[in-house]
């Protein structure tokens, strides 16, 4: 059974999470300074807008300092 | 927390001549306990804290029951969370001696019953804005079914805890929430070698706090931060997801995704519209029945469940 435990370390496929990068500045816990819009106004957009294709803006460079300022 | 002076310093695991003013910066040496709360049960009190180390003689012989040594008491290590168990009865006061002196160890009730049979997120944040807290809650009560909000807020100035409890109270679909103020050094990730160490076991205590306590009847327990949504591919719900599976625990692969701008402003979570291609992972998170057979025996950890990654 530990063994059948230890190599079951699949992810689900149903789910994904979103972590998104730039909502915070000074790592995880750090302080937002934004205003966050209304979720319910947003609602039918909630999933859709979910685009998972290429950002021609992001650079190696970009996404360095990004996972930097994260963590 | 223990007094400042010297004798009474929890010692961390990096070697003395490894030690410098970074590392004594984040490092958390002087909480004996993060927390001590009744158990359902009514005689068991659960007191938790960071890893004893050189505090161990003291969690073994300091814990007092009406100025009483503690009797029949139990402890457990599981990663860097300590967990006390001494039996209490009720009305008896519990305190801690140490060096000669004896404080009283506040008890807070159980919120297990509150929490009974709901879809539970737990999370902890610091100074985050109230709207954009009430906003994620609000996100996960419609989209992904979660009806109850466990917070454990780490030292925010901006507002109060009562503040924040209305906050969340008054989002849509949230019938229960509970903030529970956590006045403790956070820690902080040091680089060695390239390798990030981090440093404290609040987080991790924490979430062990929420497995014992408020997630304890609940049907299941989704650990998220506050700047990460869950999405569901099919439209399943994630709860009922981790308790079907035979682990009663699902993992979820994150994805960072990224706004439009180019610039580093930060932005609101819905303008965060774009993955990266090729993908860029982040940490994987869990959604868990509480009561499971992994979650009693591994215990729970922010990132690494179920024997990590």
């Amino acid at each position: 059974m530990w063994r059948l435990h230890g190599r079951d370390q699949r992810h689900h496929p149903d789910f994904e999470l979103a972590h998104c990068a730039q909502t915070t500045t000074g790592g995880n816990f750090g302080r937002v300074s934004v205003e966050f819009p209304d979720v319910s106004a947003r609602d039918p957009e909630l999933e859709g807008s979910w685009r998972w294709r290429s950002h021609s803006l992001l650079t190696r460079t970009r996404w360095r300092r990004l996972r930097k300022n994260h963590e | 927390m223990v007094p400042k002076h010297p004798p009474f310093r929890r010692e961390g695991f990096v070697p003395e001549r490894h030690r410098n003013d970074d590392i004594h910066a984040v490092h958390d040496s002087r909480t004996l306990a993060y927390d001590a709360v009744r158990l359902a049960n009514g005689t068991d009190v659960i007191i938790t804290g960071p890893e004893p180390r050189n505090f161990g003689p003291m969690l073994r012989d300091g814990p007092r029951v009406d100025g009483e040594p503690a009797r029949r008491l139990r402890r457990r290590l599981k990663g860097e969370c300590e967990r006390v168990r001494p039996p209490v009865p009720e009305g008896a006061k519990l305190g801690m001696r140490f060096a000669g002196r004896e404080a009283e160890l506040p008890v807070r009730a159980s919120e297990t019953e509150a929490f009974r049979g709901r879809r539970v997120v737990a999370t902890m944040s610091s100074n985050n804005d109230l709207e954009w807290i009430s906003a994620w809650a609000r996100y996960h009560a419609r989209a992904r079914g979660a009806d109850a909000v466990a917070l454990h807020d780490s030292n925010s100035d901006d507002y109060g805890l009562d503040e924040l409890e209305d906050a969340l109270a008054s989002t849509p679909g949230i019938a229960v929430c509970r903030v529970i103020g956590t006045p403790f050094p956070h820690g902080g990730g040091l680089t060695f070698g390239g390798e990030t160490v981090w440093f404290g076991a609040l987080q991790k205590s924490i979430l062990n706090i929420s497995r014992r306590d408020m997630g304890a009847a609940a049907r299941a327990v989704l650990n998220r931060d506050i700047d990460e949504l869950v999405i569901s591919k099919t439209g399943r719900s994630v709860f009922d997801a981790a308790r079907s599976t035979w682990r009663r625990a699902v993992r979820i692969r994150g994805s960072y995704v990224f706004p439009e701008s180019p610039d580093m402003t930060p932005l609101p979570q819905y303008d965060h519209t774009r993955g990266a291609d090729p993908n860029m992972p982040c940490s994987s998170k869990w959604c868990a029945r509480p009561a499971g057979f992994f979650a009693r025996v591994e215990g729970w950890s922010d990132i690494h469940q179920f024997g990590g990654e």
